[in-house]
């Protein structure tokens, strides 16, 4: 008989790049529950989800992620099995306070991948602590203070610098790093607690490493990841460069702590996947843990998609049951997924804030998360990773070619070395440029010590190169270490196309390779392609018929709604069976169905992280339409901010073929307030076509915009005020309920007839409160907002 | 106060070594039956038995015996026990291995001894235990030992095991100070 | 400077030189191990033998003096994916470019791993050069070259040399032993004695041991029929351990047969199960050989273990005898600590051996 699972999906709030990675694994797990012939029902607070590309609407609810509501979920769908998926702490509140009540004790729903223990130890700090304590693990000092002289005490034992927060147990509360006496009594004066403190010591010189480990029912484990953080300890873990696989700490330690968190996982009979942090100190030869998250890390998944591991097609399987080594993909393959991966290449984290301009990232780490997004890389050594990944932040102009520290005294430098923040990283290659020891660095920032000899070895490339153009063993050795032909041709001053004929003549390409490692896993692997510079043959790429091709924006928005908006369009390739490549770091392999081919990286387009507009590059070479480009913006919301005042204004999308025959989406009332000088709110709500609306933009764009394939329409009192020659971030919106918006645009775009009606359903309405900072830094926040017109869901 | 003296990773480990030193002192495994004594030691023989399908693809008979009925220390015959489940034809002949959790007066033994020659007449029978912990009251060794634990008579040996009891453990239970 | 790596095919890789400035030739091996550089190196396995480093970069804190398997590798040459630049350094007299010059161990480091892994994956192993031309003169090399016969012998020890403790009296019988299997018997209190791999059963029953261990090491077992003589006539007599190479003799000596694998397992990212259980393990392989399966009803042994990727026979017992081997390396170095336990289960062995022979 059918069984009828819950899969319970994201909640909503700050908008980041994580989110993203969630959904991804939502329609991953989707695809892989509804193929093993479960009923799926998916409860999720996010409208704008994968899963929505393929699911039976009579199975979405979409509802705020709560007691009252999952009891409904339950009882409306009989729900046997629950599958929670990720760490979020309100939904493991929500199950925690579940699992308490009689009607669980009365409806015995069975939990997928999580037991009573493991989620107690991931809501509660001191339950861990408590627990490890108990196994024999040694724990970093740390005491529950009561107020103020406590916690000084326990700095005058401890010494500087500490962590502190105040003790919540319902609420979750942040980490504050302290190193003086005026920071700790500031902090008391900012944060009254009537349950206290937790203070611990600060551990900012010891390694972080994470690993993540899958398991089994049957006590069989395999550690699938691990990596290690550039950044001290002591800044967030989201806020650090990660780099994978673990190329700093010994064997010996490595197989201490592998042996370690095994023990653990299988004290906590973990099934499905978990997540370990741990710190090492490599002084005293020891380690601690620092967190156990048994369920999913999304910040953790694309590194391992470029791992080639299906992750999350492994954690379902195991969850539903099966034996690690016989799992079956969704490509239909069974592999045996224990295998301990050994990549071939490197692949790094690399984190980015959202902000219009990399000018205003002045932002200090800490052991509180900032950062909203995060790019991923990969390369064949440490020194081509690190080199993309400073140019995906756009550091590399800064760092190479401005020197934009070079005003700064020794001094100053100096400072800003002790200074946590996101720049600090310029100053860090202004002191090695200038010749400042790397022992005095490390000693100043805590950065990982191989890191800080890349750099160094990076700039003493760079400065070579300047001094000694035409040099061509050092063209070599500078490109295999990630130089790109652009960088090149910045420091030598010549074109990217003269630097592409000298290395094509020795012999030095570009070479695409696949990133699963080559033993581990045969079929079933999820494959991506990083390139790097090699002297070897270059292989001749396929013959695409359609090209994607799309580079990551600092704003979290545009980014969203440019992978949903790819993923549609690649959607509806596939189903036509077009062959289809991605190109650029926002957009990767999500399963093992490989049905498109994804290239991390793209050497020869410079970085759009600061653009006001998201671009995607659309190339097709078809039978239709040979050679073709086009290029689809979002724009992001500040770069038409000016538009507004104290008035709503309507937003149409529209779509023209060539013979100017009309496709209009429904209109999105939309409205900016600001609320502070730091805040704003923006509305925007989807609607019915109003006569008055479709009659003066139809006459707009037949008068105006007569060539114009598609396009956004601002109307104020029923007038067009301006038009954008692309989307605006609602186009989520526009999306889900215009169902046929991607089919009608592929169809122009591609020169095909398409039946022009216009399906509708189920209105609805977003909230993103926007909080931004003195720094220029900011926050999006998301609420989905029920209009009218909408469907109740419950 | 309980100490926990063997975790569930060594449980499984003296479970597969005593399977193989079974292989190796029955040249052949032909003849074997496994007789499992309730209710900790039928669960055992069963763990037993699925090794020996998986290393030499045999299908060992298997059995468990409540002997309630055979002990000693009984001053009547309870209502409850059972009878043993197998019939003569089952063991004449055949190589019988007797399986529980802990050995200590070896009185179990005796019993189990008794249920199985009331039953037939088995060529060989040898003993197979997870425990010896000492203080015998009767003339009886085990063939396969899985862990020597000495202990005091006021100490306990208490195993747990997945099948009812949520995990495999052994534990030394001391009783509370007076 | 460029360096090249060419296939007994002729395919041919481009790279730059580390390690001594010299050319050699031998068999390529593909090793899958994340970490623990110095151990592979090291271990007398790989004599004779090019080891090609899949992961993508060698550890940046140099060559760690704890890890060594051997004094003196033997290996004939290292191709890396990448080596940092700090790993050059002249000055860091730990820095691998020093460590392989030391040792005259030639390398090729910015090669294109990748394909090289793909091809050894697809053409099956083979023999390989390190040239400082790519030219016909390296495809000479290789055809005029023969593969050694008497690896055991150059890495056996020549002299019987003590690893004292206090427990039981194992003889440890070396065919290009890792000091890590010592290190493990150390542990668990054995009074290990070394031989020779061409001593004599009278030779070692001389020394009335506890046990004897046929350790790991290269090569093809059929080439030291010594040692497989001395094995037949040990069988039954006392409780016996074989690892790797020692376990291929063992059962050669017992009448399996073997045969060698397209490219081998070599590192600690294949999983084996234990049978019994269905437990998975990781351990560290290094084998070239295997048992062919067919042949092991020929045997009086049963599978204990086997690899979950390739169903390759990794483990057995004897049905009646105290014999015990095992294709992995339990003593992990480098790699997984799963598999440490079949050194207890050695002991365990030993003491069951000796009760029943008191009896």
């Amino acid at each position: 008989m059918t069984q009828n699972l819950l899969l319970m999906g994201t909640t909503t709030g700050l908008a980041t790049s994580e989110k993203l990675e969630q959904e991804k694994a939502l329609y991953i797990a989707w695809q892989l529950l509804t193929k093993r012939g479960y009923r799926v029902i998916f409860y999720t607070e996010n409208r704008e989800a994968f899963v929505n590309l393929r699911i039976d609407p009579q199975l979405l609810v979409v509802a705020e992620i709560n007691l009252h509501n999952l009891k409904k979920v339950i009882q409306k769908f009989a729900i046997e099995l629950i599958l929670p998926t990720f760490s979020s702490f309100n939904t493991l509140l929500t199950i925690k306070s579940f699992m308490k009540t009689d009607f669980y004790q009365r409806h015995p729903v069975k939990l997928i991948n999580l037991n009573t223990q493991t989620l107690k130890l991931t809501i509660s700090h001191h339950a861990l602590n408590t627990f490890l304590q108990n196994q024999g693990f040694r724990l970093i000092e740390h005491q529950l203070v009561p107020d103020f002289s406590a916690a000084q005490k326990f700095v005058i034992k401890q010494g500087f610098p500490v962590i502190i927060r105040s003790s919540n147990k319902e609420i979750k509360t942040y980490w504050n790093t302290i190193s003086t006496i005026q920071q700790l009594q500031d902090f008391f004066e900012a944060n009254p607690s009537n349950d206290g403190y937790e203070v611990e010591r600060s551990i900012n010189n010891f390694k972080e490493i994470t690993m993540v480990i899958i398991g089994d029912k049957f006590a069989n484990q395999a550690v699938v990841y691990s990596s290690e953080d550039v950044d001290p300890i002591g800044i967030h873990s989201t806020d650090s460069i990660s780099v994978t696989p673990i190329f700093s700490i010994s064997n010996t330690m490595y197989q201490r702590l592998r042996d370690a968190v095994l023990r653990l996982c299988h004290l906590l009979k973990i099934v499905g996947m978990c997540t370990f942090h741990l710190a090492v100190d490599e002084a005293t030869n020891s380690f601690y843990i620092l967190e156990i998250s048994p369920l999913f890390q999304s910040k953790i998944l694309p590194m391992i998609e470029s791992l080639g591991y299906p992750l999350f097609e492994v954690v379902c399987e195991v969850g539903l049951g099966q034996r690690l080594q016989k799992v079956e993909t969704l490509s239909g393959a069974t592999i045996n997924a224990a295998v301990e991966l050994t990549p071939n290449h490197i692949t790094a984290r690399f984190p980015i804030w959202q902000t219009i301009t990399q000018k205003d990232l002045v932002n200090n780490l800490g052991p509180r998360k900032t950062s909203t997004g995060a790019i991923i890389v990969n390369g064949n050594n440490l020194e081509t990773v690190v080199m993309k990944g400073l140019k995906a932040c756009n550091l590399q102009e800064a760092i190479f070619l401005k020197h934009l520290a070079a005003s700064l005294s020794d001094e100053e430098i100096e400072v800003r070395l002790f200074t946590k923040n996101v720049q600090r990283i310029i100053a860090v290659c202004e002191a090695l440029d200038r010749g400042f020891e790397i022992a005095e660095v490390q000693s100043f920032t805590k950065y990982n010590l191989t890191f800080l000899q890349t750099l160094q070895y990076l700039l003493q490339l760079s400065n070579q190169l300047q001094g000694q153009k035409g040099d061509l063993t050092l063209l070599i050795q500078a490109q295999e270490a990630g130089f790109d032909d652009q960088l090149l041709a910045q420091l030598w001053q010549i074109t990217p196309q003269q630097i592409k004929q000298i290395r094509q003549q020795l012999r030095l390409n570009q070479i695409q390779q696949a990133t699963p490692a080559s033993f581990d896993i045969d079929q079933g692997a999820v494959l991506n392609y990083y390139s790097s510079y090699l002297q070897d043959p270059a292989k001749r790429p396929p013959n695409y018929q359609i090209t994607l091709a799309n580079e990551q924006n600092a704003d979290v928005l545009s980014n969203y709604e440019m992978v949903m908006l790819t993923h549609r369009l690649i959607h509806h390739f596939q189903a036509d069976g077009f062959s289809v490549a991605v190109r650029g770091n926002l957009l990767n392999n999500l399963d093992s169905l490989n049905q498109t081919d994804f290239y991390t990286d793209n050497l020869e387009v410079s970085n759009g992280l600061y653009n006001s507009k998201n671009i995607l590059r659309l190339h097709f070479n078809t039978q239709e339409k040979h050679n073709q480009n086009y290029q689809l913006a979002i724009y992001n919301l500040w770069s038409y901010l000016h538009l507004w005042d104290a008035e709503p204004l309507q937003e149409v999308v529209f779509i023209q073929d060539q013979n100017q025959q009309l496709w209009l989406a429904s209109p999105i009332s939309s409205q900016l307030t600001q609320i502070t000088p730091q805040r704003w709110e923006f509305v925007a709500l989807s609607g019915k076509h109003q006569s008055q609306i479709v009659q003066q933009a139809t006459a707009y764009i037949h008068q105006i915009l007569p060539t114009v394939k598609f396009g956004t329409l601002f109307l104020k009192n029923d007038q067009v005020i301006q038009f954008l020659p692309g989307f605006t971030t609602n186009i989520g919106l526009t999306q889900e309920v215009n169902t046929n918006f991607i089919n009608v645009l592929i169809h122009v775009l591609m020169g095909i007839d398409s039946s022009f009606a216009n399906n509708k359903v189920g209105y609805f309405g977003r909230k993103v409160t926007i909080y931004r900072q003195k720094n220029g830094l900011y926050t999006s926040r998301i609420k989905y907002l029920t209009t009218q017109l909408s469907n109740a869901s419950l | 106060m309980n100490k926990e003296i063997v975790d569930d990773k060594t449980m499984k480990r003296t479970l597969t070594r005593i399977t193989y030193e079974i292989i190796e002192k029955n040249k052949g495994n032909q003849n074997l039956v496994l007789i499992g004594i309730k209710t900790r030691g039928a669960f055992l023989a069963e763990r037993i038995k699925m090794r020996l399908q998986q290393l030499e693809d045999i299908d060992v008979p298997q059995f468990a015996l409540d002997v309630t009925n055979w002990r000693d220390d009984q001053q009547t015959v309870q209502a409850g026990g059972e009878q043993p489940p197998f019939s003569a034809d089952q063991i004449a002949g055949k190589h019988v291995v007797l399986v529980d959790d802990v050995l200590y007066t070896g009185r179990t033994i005796r019993a189990a001894l008794d249920a199985i020659m009331s039953v037939g007449r088995p060529s060989k029978i040898s003993l197979a235990v997870l425990v010896d912990r000492g203080h015998r009251e009767l003339p009886i060794r085990a063939d396969y030992v899985g862990k020597n634990i000495p202990t005091s008579h006021r100490e306990a040996i208490k195993v747990s095991m997945a099948e009812i009891d949520d995990e495999d453990k052994i534990e030394i239970i001391e009783p509370a100070a007076e | 400077m460029n360096k090249y790596l060419i296939l007994e095919d002729g395919t041919t890789f481009q790279g730059d030189a580390i390690g001594v400035p010299s050319i050699s030739t031998g068999e390529l091996v593909i090793s899958n191990n994340l970490s623990g550089l110095e151990n592979t190196i090291t271990d007398q396995t790989y004599n004779d033998q090019i080891i090609v480093f899949v992961r993508p970069f060698v550890d940046t804190g140099g060559m760690n003096r704890d890890d060594y398997e051997a004094i003196a590798p033997s290996c004939k040459g290292v191709i890396f994916n990448s080596v940092p630049a700090s790993q050059f350094s002249v000055q860091d007299p730990h820095s691998l470019n020093n460590f392989l010059k030391k040792r005259h161990i030639p390398g090729i480091t910015n090669i294109n791993i990748q394909r090289l892994a793909q091809h050894i994956k697809t053409h099956g192993a083979m023999k390989a050069s390190i040239m400082d031309t790519a030219d016909e003169h390296a495809r000479d090399q290789i055809r005029a070259l023969v593969i050694p016969r008497d690896r055991v012998k150059t890495v056996s020890t020549k002299q019987p040399y003590p690893n004292p403790n206090v427990g039981f009296k194992i003889a440890v019988i070396d065919l290009g032993l890792k000091y890590s299997i010592l290190r493990q018997l150390s542990i668990r209190k054995c009074d290990s004695i070394v031989l020779p791999y061409n001593a004599t059963a009278t030779d070692i029953l001389d020394l009335d041991p506890d046990a004897v261990v046929f350790t790991s090491g290269p090569g093809n077992p059929q080439e030291i029929p010594e040692t497989l003589k001395t094995c037949q006539q040990l069988e039954g007599q006392l409780p016996i351990l074989g690892i790797g190479l020692g376990h291929l003799v063992v059962a050669l000596a017992n009448g399996a047969e073997i045969y060698h694998m397209a490219y081998g397992h070599h590192g600690s990212n294949l999983s084996t199960v234990e049978i019994a259980t269905e437990n998975i393990e990781f351990s560290n392989h290094n084998h070239n050989y295997a048992i062919e399966p067919q042949s092991m009803s020929q045997t009086n042994f049963f599978i204990t273990h086997r690899c979950l990727a390739d169903n390759v026979i990794e483990g057995l017992r004897h049905r009646s005898d105290p014999t015990m081997t095992v294709q992995f390396q339990p003593e992990a170095a480098p790699g997984t600590h799963d598999a440490l336990y079949i050194f207890d289960e050695f002991i365990e062995m030993i003491t069951s051996f000796k009760q029943g022979k008191n009896l």
